[in-house]
């Protein structure tokens, strides 16, 4: 009874806030980065776990975090890294080789069932002079890439063990900042770890991630000042923000894409190439992104263009006459006049939009009369997965800041390919670029590679995705880069102005 | 007393049917919980379904649920990693019974305040804006509700913060929002009672008698009326527990309601069930003590059940 | 003071003429409640000039949207109430008029039933219903009408319970047994002498349900299980009203005309429902 009494006011009479609230999304899907694959989640973790490489915000390109070398030979089959010396847990102790070796071969294990153990499939791992040894079968220039994402990054004894009653507060971390209090649903409260090497630079001492399901709750957190930052804007307020705000909001574009996938197995209509031609010249994206928010990018091709050194040689627009033609040419080859097409899409409000817009699209320009299935999202992926659809909604985000994350979901046998592409030529440029050593000629194989896909109209690029986010204007030391980089550490608070 | 072992032996019984027909429906439902944009290998969705139990046929998956909720542990969530369905109910427990206490009080208050201002004022008009507020309230959405006072208390006056739950203030239009709809059912249910009462012999005489206005209301009037309350107390609970769904998440509460939709739609089988045994059997608790409050303080009813 | 039983004539004249315009909607002069357009995106209520009141966040005219969405919300209480009623009345008819036994297991088996949460049912439903889409859709079962089947289903047990209770009385009544040992079958006795008797009841359960069924499916649209897309309900432009509820932008009206429809129309019905109410108290 006395219970019941208190708990009113133990919800009320919180702890102080932190120096810095962030609104992290909803609640992390996992506490270890082996396993956790939201965005909430791949923020809070990157500010607890440091990797063995990171990509420079600044230029992109990558560089050593944990890592102080690293080296591949064999054509990228054979990768060393080593470490650097000062690397160090959150409670003192040495973060070692053997840290690292068996944080993979967990990873690469079965029965962690970790969404990411295929980057290290077939690959044997040992400690040899002074460094981590991998040795894959096939090549992999990737793999130092890989290693910026939290799946790769070493994992501290007691988590790998599964100890249990092993709960974030006291688990040890390497990264700027450990988890000091855990509450579900409600907040994480992150504390610096004074054992890291960038510890005297740091200005914040404490930072609570805050769960928070919907994006105007957020919004509503920031102008009530119980939040400094959040990461997605709803597209409705921009312009009064940008007109009351204009100092703390900002545009990051983010490396994903919102595409349709056509399903090109044999007895689809959509096996068809002058109506798929017909179907992606007929969408006209400028306007599609008027609706679903101007800060996101019409789409010309698959991979957004955020990266240094790629740039797209393949290009669609919308061009009304030569769908209507391509479609006249579809309805010749198929024989048949009335051609209806379903879309299957999973329910948000984003999704239905798109859908709705694609529907008119379709409808006016080409007469082909669309029936919309909206699924919510565990009914979808199976049927997209299985192949039961004709076209359908589609987003993919890139794991890692290089063209292949797009463009390996469409090799014949890929396992994500689920939309029966299959061209030779396609797999051949692909293979050849994981076996080519000079950086410069793989990306151009990868440009190739994509015109291939978007002439054919395996797909329908549609806009590349962008995050708006809000940061408070006293708030310093953020540097502003194309991959929505933040170094907590390196946050200050000025107290001048507000 | 046999009644009420009866009573309570049915209660379990329906915990446990409710506890079988949600866990086939949710099973047979397509889509699992490890489905996503990510495609798995066949190993890892092995080691997965191995790991929580999701293999074998499903009657032995059925046999093992049901020995978790007769030992209350109703496992690991499917979607938190690491995070066991008790400590996520836990958490939440609080926060839906702060919400569903506020929201009784000013049910209770406002319907009972409703009743009695109906048979004791004099103004025919204001007893039809009452009575027409009383129905409005009835015909709106939840949401609706919650989403007018949002609107013109917390954008409009900026009276209380619109989110959060840390603050006190957080919390009342929150519990106005789940609270008047059911206010406007009790009203309904007591109006006849408090104008009975009003033209009772016994307020009559206790007029006649010269008592005092207020104690003319609380005792021959209140008093009379308040059996239908405690009559209300099991709808009032289904009404608080379903309302909730809908006002966890415009006001982002992280409550039992959130968890609800949510689960199911995640297919987070382990707390969708638990989130399900665990409203069923308030629900059947909350109907039990009101049906036995009720055959204490008003013995003609035993009769009649 | 109770006055006498007087039928709510306006009311009733006010409900016809809503369900007339709904019916005639696609006659009626108005623009297309889907179509997108940029340019006219939160345009406020123009109440003298087109558009009359205002258009959506997606620049769709929000008078359309509210005719068309009273197509289905009526449509929706309309076949969701008799499908509750197909279900409830010749459960609550066997129920009452069978043996005790019989009776005390079908009422347990439906209080049982009534716990179950809906919304792991209603998901189960359209689950269900979305494996069998392309069967049911050759015999012209839609979407929007397995979402009748599945929110009718919600339903049907207040009914079963009312039938129930006239069915226990009616069954004592003398003319039953007279007609029983004349020989006459028991579904002739039920069709000619109980189900006459049953009419009231079934017609203000009727009245009852259907704005139940109403604002369960504006319900079950805020949580997103509602209609699907492009079709359009006051359910689901109140929940999209909501969404749009901010403090930055005051697009007010789509939250409160869908709500003034929506409650003033289940106002009207709840009057008609009282006025049957009292009617079937009076003449039984």
């Amino acid at each position: 009874m006395r219970a019941l009494v208190l708990l009113p006011l133990l919800c009320c009479c919180s702890p102080q806030p932190a120096e810095l609230s962030v609104v992290n999304g909803s609640e992390l899907d996992s506490f270890d980065p082996q396993l956790a694959t939201s965005a909430g989640s791949t923020r809070l973790l990157s500010a607890v776990f440091d990797c063995l490489t990171a990509i420079d915000p600044q230029t992109g390109e990558l560089r050593n975090e944990l890592a102080s070398n690293y080296s591949s030979s064999d054509n990228n089959r054979q990768w060393r890294f080593y470490l650097r010396p000062d690397a160090r847990w959150s409670d003192g102790s040495k973060l070692t080789l053997i840290d690292v070796r068996d944080s993979w071969q967990r990873l690469q294990r079965p029965s962690t069932a970790a969404p990411y153990a295929d980057w290290l499939a077939d690959a044997t791992i040992e400690i040899v002079s002074g460094a981590v040894q991998l040795n894959f079968k096939s090549p992999q220039p990737l793999f130092a890439t890989y290693c910026t994402y939290h799946a790769l990054a070493p994992i501290p004894e007691v988590l790998r063990r599964a100890t249990p009653g092993v709960i974030p507060e006291n688990m040890t971390y390497s990264g700027p900042y450990k988890i000091s209090v855990h509450r579900i649903r409600d907040f994480t409260r992150l504390s610096i770890n004074s054992q890291h090497r960038d510890y005297s630079n740091a200005s914040f001492r404490t930072i609570d991630f805050l769960s928070v399901d919907s994006q105007w709750t957020a919004l509503n957190l920031y102008l009530d000042k119980q939040a400094d930052y959040i990461p997605a804007v709803p597209q409705l307020s921009v312009e009064q923000l940008q007109q009351r705000h204009p100092a703390a909001i900002s545009t990051t574009p983010s490396f994903a894409t919102y595409f349709v996938r056509l399903q090109q197995s044999a007895d689809q209509p959509l096996a068809n190439r002058s109506l798929r031609m017909a179907l992606a010249l007929a969408v006209d994206r400028q306007q599609l992104v008027a609706l679903i928010g101007e800060r996101r990018k019409p789409a010309h091709a698959l991979v957004p263009d955020l990266l240094p050194n790629y740039s797209s040689i393949a290009d669609i627009s919308f061009d009304a006459a030569a769908a209507k033609a391509a479609l006249q040419n579809a309805i010749r080859e198929l024989g048949d006049e009335n051609i209806t097409i379903d879309y299957l899409y999973p329910a948000s409000e984003i999704n239905r939009t798109i859908a709705e817009f694609l529907q008119q699209q379709w409808q006016v320009v080409l007469g082909i009369k669309v029936s919309l299935n909206q699924l919510e999202a565990k009914s979808f992926f199976p049927l997209q997965k299985s192949k039961n659809y004709q076209s359908s909604h589609s987003t993919w985000i890139g794991d890692y800041y290089d063209p292949f994350t797009f463009l390996e979901l469409f090799q014949s046998r890929h396992r994500n390919n689920r939309s029966s592409f299959s061209n030779a030529d396609y797999d051949a440029l692909l293979a050849k670029s994981q076996s080519c050593t000079d950086p410069a000629l793989r990306l151009t194989l990868l440009a190739r590679a994509e015109k291939i896909l978007i002439n054919e109209y395996a797909i329908i690029p549609l806009c590349f995705d962008s995050n708006i986010q809000l940061l408070r204007p006293n708030i310093t030391g953020h540097v502003p880069n194309k991959f929505g980089i933040i170094e907590w550490q390196h946050l200050r608070r000025e107290v001048a102005h507000d | 007393m046999i009644n009420v072992l009866r009573r309570l032996g049915f209660a379990v019984a329906s915990v446990l049917l409710v506890h079988a027909l949600a866990f086939f429906m949710l099973h047979s439902t397509r889509g699992g919980p490890f489905e996503s944009n990510q495609q798995f290998s066949e190993e890892t969705i092995a080691a997965l379904e191995l790991r929580y139990h999701l293999d074998g046929p499903m009657l032995i998956q059925y046999w093992h649920s049901l020995q978790g909720v007769a030992a209350l542990d109703f496992g690991p969530s499917l979607q938190y990693h690491g995070t066991s369905v008790q400590e996520l109910l836990g958490a939440a427990m609080p926060i839906s019974f702060i919400l569903g206490g506020g929201a009784l009080l000013i049910a209770i208050l406002v319907g009972l305040a409703a009743g009695m201002f109906v048979a004791t004022s004099n103004s025919r008009w204001r007893v039809t804006a009452v009575r027409l507020s009383g129905s409005s309230l009835l015909a709106t959405p939840n949401f609706v509700i919650a989403g007018i006072l949002i609107s013109v208390f917390a954008f409009g006056l900026g009276w209380v913060p619109v989110a959060g739950h840390r603050q006190l203030s957080s919390w009342i239009l929150p519990c106005c929002a789940l609270g008047l709809p059911l206010a406007a059912q009790l009203f309904v249910l007591i109006q006849h009672h408090t104008q009975q009462a009003r033209n009772s012999n016994a307020y009559r005489s206790a007029v006649a008698r010269g008592l005092s206005t207020r104690r003319l209301n609380i005792n021959y009037i209140l008093r009379p009326s308040l059996t239908p309350v405690l009559a209300f107390m099991g709808p009032a609970a289904a009404g608080i527990l379903t309302g909730s769904l809908v006002v966890e998440q415009i006001f982002s509460l992280p409550g039992l309601g959130t968890f609800f939709v949510q689960a199911a739609l995640a297919r987070d089988y382990t707390l969708a069930l638990g989130v399900t045994v665990v409203y069923t059997a308030i629900l059947a608790s909350c109907t039990l003590v009101a049906d036995i409050l009720i055959m204490r303080f008003d013995p003609r009813n035993e009769a009649i059940s | 003071m109770k006055s006498a039983n007087k039928f709510p004539r306006w009311q009733a004249l006010l409900l016809l003429s809503i369900c007339l315009v709904a019916a005639l909607a696609p006659l009626l002069p108005l623009a297309d409640y889907s179509s997108m357009q940029v340019s006219q995106q939160l345009v406020p209520p123009q109440i003298t000039s087109a558009p009359f009141l205002g258009t959506d966040a997606q620049g769709r005219d929000m008078l359309s949207r509210l005719i068309y969405g009273a197509r289905i919300s009526l449509s929706v209480g309309i076949f969701g109430t008799l499908v509750a009623l197909l279900i409830g009345v010749p459960f609550g008819a066997v129920a009452g008029l069978g043996s005790s036994r019989r009776d005390g297991l079908m009422m347990r088996l439906a209080d049982a039933l009534e716990s179950i949460p809906m919304v792991v049912f209603i998901l189960f439903m359209l689950s269900v219903l979305q494996e069998y889409r392309i069967e049911l859709a050759t015999v012209g079962f839609g979407r929007l009408q397995l979402f009748f089947v599945a929110i009718g289903v919600l339903f049907w047990l207040p009914t079963a319970r009312v039938v129930r209770a006239e069915c226990l009385g009616i069954k004592k009544k003398a003319f039953v047994d007279a007609a029983h040992s004349q020989g006459m079958s028991s579904l002739h006795i039920f069709r000619h002498h109980i189900l006459p008797q049953l009419w009231p009841a079934i017609g203000s359960m009727l009245i009852i349900t259907l704005p139940r069924v109403i604002l369960m499916e504006a319900f079950l649209s805020f949580l997103g299980l509602g209609v699907e897309a492009p079709a359009v309900s006051w359910g689901r432009l109140a929940s999209d009203g909501m969404a749009t509820l901010n403090p930055l932008v005051d697009a007010g009206w789509l939250l409160y005309l869908p709500s003034i429809a929506l409650v003033g129309c289940l106002l009207l019905f709840q009057r008609l429902a009282s006025w049957a109410r009292d009617y079937v108290n009076l003449n039984t």
